[in-house]
């Protein structure tokens, strides 16, 4: 059974996950409610052997106790390895569970989710919170053992002798209170130390994205004094925190020890007026002992919480995000192709079927336009695009489909656009595969056929993250490849040869054309080569289009247009 | 338990194989002699601690040994008149204990947390000092998990579990050498338990470094698909890839819970022998102690006290072990860390350093291969001082490698690169950068002011020659339209520039590093074609006086340089002045007519 994660507040969330997997945590509390149970058994054990084992003084009968005693031990051991099992898969699930729901959210999010949190905060919740989280799985459920014991005992006690258990059930609670007024000062700091580690790690992480960078041009050493300087930083307050640690350590050893000595000095009495037997003050002793384990037990698990609550904070706050671009309310009906787009904005339209080149001397106005023909950023309804029916002249605002329709029917690939690692097939086709000769045509109209050749392996060559391992100009072209292969019904090609050579890039405008042969699509860029084969550009500048034509048509008449498409120094003002 | 009893599919759990590319991994033994170092340093708060602890594990047998004296006195009749006089004195040794605690924790944590800054800052050190082509094969992947994970597992062995042994030990030894005052025929009941210790702890040491290794390489992979979840989120959404997303965190998953179902196999099989370590001795003591009752050698009280002295030893038996495993993972994790620093560069002894604008750099007959494919094939090339020097060729042609070979990065298999008169390849980096930087198209905003992210390049530089350096680069005007201006935050947590800016900053690092010879790998191909044009442009009175290789796709670069040589198949194929290219009509001449569309 599965339900979506509850992330009204990282308590929930922990409660959901706790839900989620409650056979494997009911099983670990059980397995450890035996073990617990073991130990109060032994106690008790211990007790009876000395009182009829050992004064009896006949060798037989200490046998049999010491027999007794251990198998205690081995019943133990088989308990441990049922516990062992479950307590991993306690944190197996809480933890990858956490991570899987993490990586579901931001798939859903895309773009949304690192225009709003840097992108290290998401990859911390692999590296280190869902190992908070996990942790607490694990040992949360050992919270129904250690309450399951210490109920043992006490109703042991009570029943063994009132007041004595009495006595016990009272001093227990008063030293987990105890306890706890400490807690809130030490995670208070805790969390001061965390923040520290956290922006420690960040420089850490900072610095290893920025490593080829910086053995390029030099600034290691300045670089790692101003790490050196966080992490002393770090050091320094987690020595203070330190103190509130021991002092906590200290307590934890010293309340159950203080009650402890109450008891045996309670219980020698009673013995000696008879009221005990000695084995029974034995007992007696033992269970405090034992006592005081859960109860430091619970003490830590408290602070684990406060650990896992955090990180939960912190993967609530990515689920909470909701998406930059909302649903339509009313989703407009899916426009029939072919299918046009049009910019309302600046009034620029690129006809069904037609490949259009758009001109924009200033790159910034391009980035822009790109990010309006596919609603990668809101405004208001008069900067919205819409596709425009080739039939019926109908127009569809891109606000009014919804994200995944119009991710499929449009797509805008841009040079920032992000190349997984994998297999060099998987990576070039879409979902679903493609025929090795539709994925070869792409290849080639690419100009990327080299890329592939180079390596033996051809298409199942396994790209790194970024295919950091190729040139800019021949991810270019991989990303142009796959582009392609997509097949969309209008693709929008940001700047796609600025990175390849002369040689390619020519190579690539001979192709383009017949391979969208049929299709929509819209070419913004300033490249000659590719212009020269466009059936019509469009010159825009300051919000509005200020010409149009053929690539040959502009070059003969608009000045403007010339010098931004041909660069030659000697034209240069 | 044994290997046999359990299920098949445990014992052959599928264990993912290492990476061949990835990051070296130190040996256990490095792993000691560093923590040996680390002892030695902080020897006197070591011994403090463990003279504190000893005293500390001493005041805590007060209660079993107040329990043994009341006992007896209970079965002799005894009045409880002392009972209370005891009990006052255990309530002080309770308190002795919390104090000693609590110095000795504080102490000890006092020694973790130094020690592990210590080894954090010397892993980044390392880090900083990994050559470039080890980053690039490697991938971000296993360095962002080494330093999120693995300094996550060292803090957590060196705050927690390095004291905690520590203290065990100690606390082992205090009660051990207390059960031999009640009776040294006691001991022996410890005897069974603690060989069963060694046998099965050395079972398990034995196969848990490779299970754990294992299990963080697959974490490792699992942070790269994380990171690469996260920075490639825009295109999962353009090309609707979101399944295949999950499917392949799915898969990541699943190959983490294997790794991690091999060491729990591990702990199955060594986890119930150490119970019976813990519990055992205590039927024994019992046993043995109520031997010695019957022979008249302890007193019933003596053997209660006996017994629990044993009960109260299991726990820091138990947590001695359970460090152990802690350790184990803390080690792995170490010998990750320091492993970093077996991919040094390796600063090679120079034997004349270059002298600026002396000879110009000069490439004879150079041979460069990656692994087994030979990519550059003999390359003769001379570079003049001063001159400026445009690369062009399609792409895989082997510009970049010759850009690597000139900057000193790579080192050709056969042939010779010297540049102003010096092999660049036997100096330091640093030695290296101060003659000849590399820039390429994948530049950095580190975190934090743009001032601090220039002064990378000149750490003395003043606020005129940045503004200098910005103003060469023509990034002036921008910077100071900026709030806080040179002080303004920027990088990861911070507003980043766009790719064309980002840029621009790195370029102003190399105006401030001043090197004589410049190697442009593509610099401005990641800028839309128009600031890139810009950029270049504003360049060139910076670039004046420097011998610079220029490796350009656009063919304006070429136009503008001095020289052109253009690279095909590993080799040069053409090679002289624009205008006597064109004339030549070659390959270049023909590239030229193209961009002109005639």
């Amino acid at each position: 059974m599965t339900t979506p994660p509850d992330t009204r507040s990282p308590d929930h969330f922990l409660l959901w996950g706790a839900g989620q997997q409650w056979t494997t945590l009911l099983s670990t509390s059980v397995v450890n409610g035996l073990y617990t149970l073991c130990g109060v058994l032994s106690a008790t054990v211990l007790g009876a052997a000395l009182d009829s084992g050992l004064t009896s003084g006949d060798t037989e009968t200490l046998l049999l106790w010491s027999g007794v005693l251990a198998a205690c031990a081995f019943a133990s051991a088989a308990i441990v390895l049922a516990a062992e099992r479950t307590a991993t898969y306690s944190w197996v699930r809480g933890a990858y569970r956490t991570i899987a729901v993490v990586i579901d959210r931001s798939v859903d999010l895309g773009p949304t989710l690192t225009r709003r949190l840097p992108g290290g905060e998401v990859v911390a919740i692999g590296t280190n919170d869902i190992n908070r989280i996990g942790d607490l799985y694990e040992n949360a459920s050992l919270v129904p053992g250690a309450l399951v014991s210490i109920g043992a005992i006490v109703g042991l006690t009570l029943y063994t002798h009132p007041a004595f258990g009495t006595v016990l059930t009272v001093g227990v609670p008063l030293v987990v209170l105890a306890v706890a007024p400490m807690l809130r000062p030490l995670s208070r700091r805790q969390d001061h130390q965390r923040d520290r580690q956290a922006e420690l790690t960040t420089r850490a992480n900072d610095l290893v994205s920025g490593l080829r960078a910086l053995r390029g041009v030099g600034g290691e050493d300045t670089i790692g004094a101003r790490y050196r300087q966080e992490s002393g930083r770090v050091r320094d307050a987690g020595m203070r925190v330190g103190w509130m640690d021991a002092a906590l350590r200290a307590a934890q050893a010293l309340y159950p020890g203080l009650l402890l000595v109450g008891i045996v000095w309670y219980g020698a009495h009673l013995a000696l007026n008879g009221e005990l037997t000695l084995g029974q003050l034995v007992a007696f002793y033992g269970y405090t002992g034992l006592l005081g384990q859960q109860v430091r037990w619970l003490t830590a698990i408290t602070t684990l919480y406060i650990g896992a609550r955090v990180a939960a904070s912190r993967v609530v706050r990515v689920l909470n995000l909701t998406h930059d671009h909302p649903e339509p309310e009313h989703p407009a009906a899916p426009p029939e192709g072919p299918l046009g787009l049009r910019d309302r904005l600046t009034g620029v339209t690129a006809h069904a079927g037609q490949v259009t080149g758009i001109v924009c001397p200033d790159p910034a106005e391009a980035t822009a336009l790109a990010e309006r023909l596919g609603r990668y950023r809101d405004g208001t309804p008069e900067e919205t695009a819409e596709l425009v029916e080739h039939r019926t002249g109908r127009t569809v605002p891109l606000t009014d489909l919804p994200l995944r329709d119009l991710r499929g029917r449009v797509l805008v690939s841009d040079n920032d656009a992000y190349l997984f690692s994998g297999r060099l097939r998987d990576e070039l086709s879409p979902d679903g595969g493609l025929p090795a000769e539709e994925l070869a045509g792409a290849v080639r109209v690419a100009h990327a056929d080299d890329i592939v050749g180079q390596s033996p392996a051809g298409l199942d060559t396994v790209l790194t993250a970024r295919a950091r391992e190729y040139s800019g100009g021949q991810q270019q072209r991989l990303r142009l490849a796959r582009a392609l292969a997509a097949d969309p019904e209008v693709l929008v090609l940001v700047e796609p040869v600025s990175a390849v050579d002369a040689h390619s890039e020519a190579a690539v405008a001979r192709g383009l054309p017949s391979a969208r042969s049929g299709r929509t699509t819209v070419l913004i860029t300033t490249s000659p080569l590719l212009l020269g084969r466009t059936d019509r550009v469009h010159l825009v500048s300051g919000g509005r289009v200020v010409a149009g034509g053929t690539h040959q048509d502009l070059l003969a008449n608009n000045a403007d247009y010339t010098r931004t498409v041909l660069r030659t120094a000697s034209e240069e003002p | 338990m044994t290997h046999a009893d359990l299920p098949a599919a445990d014992r052959n759990t599928a264990l993912p194989e290492p990476d061949p590319a990835a990051l070296p991994v130190s040996s256990t033994r490095e792993v000691w002699t560093r923590l040996a170092r680390a002892g030695r340093e902080y020897r006197s708060t070591l011994v403090w601690v463990v003279v504190l602890h000893a005293l500390a594990a001493l005041s805590a047998l007060a209660a079993p040994w107040m329990l043994g004296l009341i006992v007896d006195s209970v079965r002799e009749g005894r009045d409880a008149g002392g009972i209370g006089t005891m009990a006052v004195l255990v309530v002080a040794a309770f308190l002795a204990n919390a104090a000693l605690t609590l110095v000795s924790v504080a102490l000890s944590i006092r020694f973790g947390e130094g020690v592990l800054a210590q080894l954090r800052e010397e892993f980044i050190g390392a880090v900083l000092r990994l050559p470039l082509e080890v980053v690039e094969r490697a991938g971000s992947g296993d360095l962002l998990s080494r330093t999120g994970r693995d300094i996550g597992n060292l803090n957590h062995m060196v705050r927690f579990s390095l004291p905690h042994m520590v203290v065990s030990a100690v606390t082992v030894a205090v009660v051990l050498a207390a059960l031999a005052v009640i009776h040294p025929a006691l001991l022996p009941a410890w005897v069974p338990g603690l060989v069963l210790l060694w046998v099965s702890a050395r079972w398990y040491a034995r196969r848990a470094p490779d299970g754990y290794i294992r299990e963080l390489a697959t974490h490792s992979d699992l942070t790269q698909g994380v990171t690469d979840t996260v920075e490639g989120a825009h295109t999962v959404e353009a090309l609707g890839r979101q399944d295949r997303r999950r499917t392949q965190s799915d898969r990541q998953v699943r190959r983490a819970f294997l790794a991690e179902r091999y060491t729990l196999w591990l702990r199955s099989v060594w986890f119930p022998q150490l119970e019976v370590v813990y519990q055992l001795p205590t039927a024994l003591t019992f046993l043995a102690g109520g031997l010695l009752y019957m022979n008249d050698a302890l007193t019933p009280g003596q053997v209660a006290t006996a017994t629990f002295f044993s009960v109260q030893l299991a726990h820091p038996v138990e947590q001695l072990v359970h460090q152990i495993d802690n350790m184990m993972v803390g080690f792995v994790s170490m010998r990750r860390l320091l492993g970093v620093g077996h991919a040094q560069e390796t600063v090679r002894e120079a034997r004349n350093r270059p002298v600026a604008g002396d000879r110009g750099v000069e490439l004879s007959e150079v041979r460069f291969g990656y692994t087994d494919t030979e990519v550059l094939h003999g390359v003769d090339l001379q570079i003049r001082p001063g001159e400026r020097l445009a690369m062009v060729g399609p792409s895989g042609a082997g510009k970049s490698t010759l850009g690597k070979l000139v900057a000193g990065i790579h080192v050709p298999s056969s042939g010779r690169v010297r540049v102003d008169g010096a092999d660049l390849a036997s100096l330091s980096p640093q030695q290296r950068r101060a003659h000849v930087i590399l820039l390429s198209q994948e530049s950095h905003m580190f975190r934090g002011t743009i001032a601090e992210n220039l002064r990378l390049a000149a750490e003395s530089a003043d606020e005129s020659d940045l503004w200098n350096a910005l103003e060469a680069v023509g990034a002036a005007d921008w910077v100071r339209s900026l709030p806080e201006g040179l002080l303004t935050p920027v990088g990861s947590g911070n507003t980043t520039p766009d790719p064309a800016r980002v840029q621009q900053i790195a370029l102003a690092r190399v105006v401030l590093a001043d090197p004589a010879v410049l190697v442009l790998d593509e610099a401005t191909s990641s800028m839309d074609p128009r600031s890139a044009r810009h950029l270049e442009r504003s360049l060139s009175g910076v670039l004046a006086g420097r011998t610079v290789l220029m490796i350009a796709h656009r063919l304006y670069t070429a136009h503008d340089a001095d020289r052109v040589a253009v690279v095909e198949g590993g080799t040069v194929r053409e090679l002289g002045t624009h205008e006597g290219l064109l004339s030549r009509g070659g390959s270049y001449a023909d590239l030229w007519h193209a961009w002109h569309g005639d």
